[in-house]
């Protein structure tokens, strides 16, 4: 049993370092930074094309053959919000500007949010593709509103975990603090035990399926997978699906898209 | 044994990379630097410009006030609800250096 754990643990910590560079050097990089821009202008327009002031977009950081099946595809989550920028020269355009919760580089343990623009969602990137969902425009104003407010950083927690449950504050990822600023604009609230009321109410996350082997030694030896705050039971946080699945269940989704190089895919809504 | 062995294998390779999934934030800061040189000719013949600060529709038009960035959010509700779209610049907007970066670039 020992030999294992010696084993894992060099799994776990051999194995982690590639998986980070794979997201700096797979298609759709920096490298390719001839794709990510023009890319990176197709979504801002297809946004903007359809007025769309605030949104929710998803980025696919890893290749999702790696990633179990129940997490889907997209790794990371942001709050796109229609904004007019002003540059060193007092010049002004206007853009999207993204308000992202970011797993930190120097201590995966711990996040930061970070606002920045289209093309730097996409620089690190396994594949060029985006979730999108428009909310409806009574939630954009009801969003616009909490971001713009001191609870956009009152409902964010700087400890971080990948599987982070939704209806509890001692870890977060940035799904659950999507989720979190969500439930903040629907009921008016920037209360954490009222949050997580409407949440177990009436928001489903993912379950995590993960054998208890994974989930004890994970919590050991990898920063970011801290799992004391499901207390023993199945492992279960927030995705860019669960997402999407509560905004168009309760009819706070406009539209549902997904965008390609090639493509841009509009779902169908249930009842829309 | 063998087949904990191989399990816990399957266990750990897809959780390593399930768990550093969203850790695509982690490289997205050092993305951003890289991605800051990468189009910083871009920046120097205008294609490209470094935001120096961020504005929400309210605040571009209404300056301070929670009733004018209402009204203002609305008229931009209205405008998407037109299905008129809303202008976006053509050139990318770039973060700006963190301060620590911006300080070394100056010594």
């Amino acid at each position: 049993m020992k030999r294992i754990l010696l084993i894992c643990f060099f799994l776990l910590t051999g194995l982690a370092a590639p998986a980070a560079a794979q997201m700096s050097s797979a298609a759709g990089t920096v490298g390719n930074i001839e794709r990510v821009l023009p890319f990176a202008k197709k979504v801002e327009r297809e946004l903007a094309e359809r007025g769309a002031v605030v949104a929710i977009v998803a980025r696919m950081g890893r290749d999702p053959a790696q990633m179990p099946g129940d997490v889907g595809k997209y790794t990371h989550v942001g709050i796109w919000v229609y904004s007019e920028v002003t540059a060193a020269d007092g010049s002004t355009v206007n853009t999207y500007a993204i308000y992202n919760l970011y797993q930190d580089a120097d201590d995966q343990g711990r996040s930061t949010l970070v606002q920045d623009f289209p093309v730097e969602f996409f620089a690190s990137v396994f594949e060029l593709n985006a979730g999108i969902v428009i909310p409806t425009p009574e939630l954009q104003a009801e969003l616009l509103r909490v971001v713009t407010s001191p609870a956009y950083r009152a409902l964010h927690v700087p400890e971080y975990s990948v599987v982070a449950n939704p209806y509890e504050w001692r870890y977060q990822n940035c799904t659950n603090f999507i989720m979190a600023l969500l439930v903040a604009a629907i009921y008016d609230t920037d209360d954490r035990r009222t949050i997580s009321g409407h949440l177990r109410a009436h928001y489903e996350p993912r379950d995590i399926k993960l054998g208890g082997v994974t989930r004890a030694l994970g919590s050991v030896f990898v920063d970011g997978f801290a799992t004391s705050d499901h207390r023993g039971a199945p492992l279960r946080t927030s995705t860019y699906d669960s997402i999407v699945a509560f905004l168009t269940r309760y009819g706070l989704a406009d539209a549902v898209l997904e965008v390609t190089e090639s493509n841009v895919r509009e779902e169908k809504i249930a009842g829309r | 044994m063998k087949t904990t062995f191989v399990a816990a294998f399957l266990f750990l390779a897809g959780a390593t990379g399930a768990l550093a999934a969203p850790a695509s934030g982690a490289a997205s800061a050092q993305a951003s630097a890289d991605l800051s040189g990468a189009v910083g000719q871009s920046v120097g013949n205008g294609a490209a410009i470094v935001g120096v600060s961020v504005a929400m529709p309210m605040m571009a038009v209404g300056g301070l006030g929670e009733a004018i960035a209402t009204a203002s959010f609305d008229q931009l509700k209205d405008a998407g609800r037109a299905g008129r779209p809303l202008p976006v610049t053509d050139k990318t907007v770039l973060r700006g250096p963190a301060p620590d970066q911006a300080l070394k670039a100056r010594q």
